[in-house]
């Protein structure tokens, strides 16, 4: 296992490793999108260690974002901030533990709908509490800049690759994938279904609570229904998607493209931007169901015979 | 001492019952048959013993301790192993992958990947099925999931086999094919095995004792050719009996 997931970790880190200095030779427009880009991949590839692997499809992610950022938004100035980033990672999977349990008992579609109402509901109990403390936004004075939020993204990508590479290869991760081809006949064969979903869906959560915590840094400002937008959900899900969700590296093609094609229309028709999006996702579900890297694979292997 | 004990098991489904009051002992290193027309409960049967469905009354123990009421990993943890009538592999993983879960998650608790994949080679090996390791499961004939499902269950290391129509839609030269890999692996691994057959052919020549069920009902037990001519038995195959 070890020697199987080697090479490839060897390359992510090398590649982490040079991407250290970017903030050196690059301007701050490019080292921003650089941290958008690693935001994503760092969600995307935590997302697949619960739904690439069991099938369970997760349209609620957005919850451990945001509440991830409900942390750092409370304690900010009170907590350093390496203190405060694992505490937000552990609320959100804390979050997991408390809903995993009852959400994953239900499969297929009803757990898109169950994860997406929940992550709605969490939602407007904080913007209640929000009210409620008569609270309209948080700002965070003082937060560090784009180059140190940069290699903190950097590290969380690192994270979740190194992972769902992990993962993918381990004891742990074959079940979780038996889960998804056949759950009665995973179950039947020794695996403890419940506790392994389970466990996936935390270890999915924790990463996402720390992006949460680092977005309103570099934003600077929290507000419930921004921190919590469903849209976040849906970008996580289209792009795992467009990539192909089953190998950590898809994932990341599909962040890349749809974060530059984000740049491109943000600038030109922001409007268009969640049409395009909606458009992709359904073409590429109809004309290809592997993602971009599973039509590579595919392409690779015909060339080799 | 009996390995599997059934005792007064009952399970209905909305109104209709598919097991009424089974009951009966299969001892270690046995290889008993069931036999029973469609709907007659067999399937079912299997479902309440490996814990994919709960009875509604009645017990079950193996080896002693009851195991109703328990998950099917915890099930299969005790050793006992079931193959579905209609095959489930793991479609999108390979022939060695869905083997090689087995290792892992059966009773042998293998921790190590090399190792399981090791041990699910061998297996593999035993199964004629080598050469198809590294395909996906889904794109195998149907003889050889059928093929694959039991050496899926075989991987777990257990102790009683459930086999559920393993000769079902095989044709002649595989179903017999099939019927020596049972009768080597009962004789060779000690195994005890119950298995479900359409097939009455295969089903008396392997079995040591049949059991015949009838509308979730135990209508015969015995060996094979005490059945062949159990009054009963011939009303449910051939209609009302003739007197």
């Amino acid at each position: 296992m070890m020697a199987r997931i080697g090479r490839a970790a060897s390359a992510v880190t090398a590649v982490a490793l040079l991407a250290i200095a970017l903030p050196v030779v690059a301007n701050s427009y490019v080292v921003g999108v650089c941290f958008t880009l690693l935001v994503w991949i760092a969600l995307t590839e935590s997302w697949i260690v619960i739904s690439g692997m069991t099938g369970y499809i997760s349209l609620g992610h957005v919850v451990f974002v945001g509440i991830g950022a409900y942390v750092a938004a409370l304690t900010w100035l009170a907590l350093p901030i390496w203190l405060m980033l694992p505490l937000a990672g552990l609320t959100a999977a804390a979050l997991a533990m408390l809903v995993g349990y009852p959400c994953l008992r239900v499969r297929g579609p009803y757990f898109v709908i169950l994860t997406f109402g929940l992550s709605e509901l969490v939602k407007y109990i904080v913007v209640n509490i929000e009210s409620a403390l008569t609270v309209s936004g948080r700002v965070l004075f003082g937060a560090p800049g784009v180059e140190t939020l940069y290699l903190i993204a950097l590290a969380l990508a690192w994270v979740s690759v190194i992972l769902a590479l992990i993962v993918r290869e381990s004891r742990f991760g074959a079940a979780l994938r038996a889960i998804r081809e056949n759950e009665e006949a995973a179950e039947t064969i020794g695996v403890a279904i419940g506790k392994f979903k389970a466990a996936a869906f935390v270890l999915s959560s924790i990463v996402p609570g720390m992006v949460g915590a680092l977005l309103i840094m570099r934003s600077t400002y929290f507000e419930p229904l921004e921190a919590f937008n469903p849209q976040t959900s849906v970008l996580i899900v289209t792009m795992a998607v467009i990539g192909g969700s089953d190998r950590p590296f898809g994932p990341m093609l599909g962040v890349v493209f749809l974060v530059l094609l984000q740049e491109l229309l943000w600038t030109n028709l922001p409007q268009l931007y969640m049409i395009v999006v909606g458009a992709l996702l359904v073409a590429v579900v109809i004309w290809l169901p592997g993602g971009i890297y599973g039509r590579i694979q595919r392409m690779a292997t015909a060339a080799a015979r | 001492m009996s390995l599997l004990r059934i005792d007064a098991v009952v399970k209905s489904f909305a109104g209709v019952v598919a097991l009424d009051h089974v009951s009966f002992d299969v001892g270690e290193g046995e290889l008993v048959g069931i036999m029973g027309a469609n709907g007659a409960g067999k399937t079912t049967l299997f479902s309440v013993i490996a814990g994919n469905l709960r009875a509604n009354d009645g017990s079950i123990a193996f080896d002693g301790r009851r195991i109703d009421g328990l998950r099917p990993d915890q099930i299969s943890q005790q050793g006992v192993a079931r193959t579905f009538q209609i095959v489930r592999p793991f479609g999108n993983m390979t022939v060695l992958e869905n083997v090689t879960l087995g290792v892992l998650y059966g009773r042998r608790r293998e921790r190590s990947m090399a190792i399981a994949e090791a041990k699910a080679g061998e297996i593999l090996e035993r199964l004629e099925l080598s050469d198809k390791a590294k395909i996906p499961a889904k794109h195998l004939t149907l003889a050889a999931r059928k093929r694959l499902e039991i050496a899926r269950s075989l991987a777990t290391e257990p102790r009683l086999l459930l086999l559920d129509e393993v000769l079902a839609g095989l044709t002649p030269t595989e179903a017999n094919a099939a019927t020596e890999l049972v009768r080597q692996f009962h004789a060779s691994e000690k195994l005890t095995i119950l298995m479900i057959e359409h097939v009455t052919r295969a089903l008396m020549a392997l079995s040591q004792r049949i059991i015949v069920l009838h509308h979730g009902q135990k209508i015969a037990e015995g060996t094979p050719s005490e059945v062949a001519r159990d009054p009963r038995t011939l009303s449910v195959y051939l209609g009302a009996a003739t007197q």
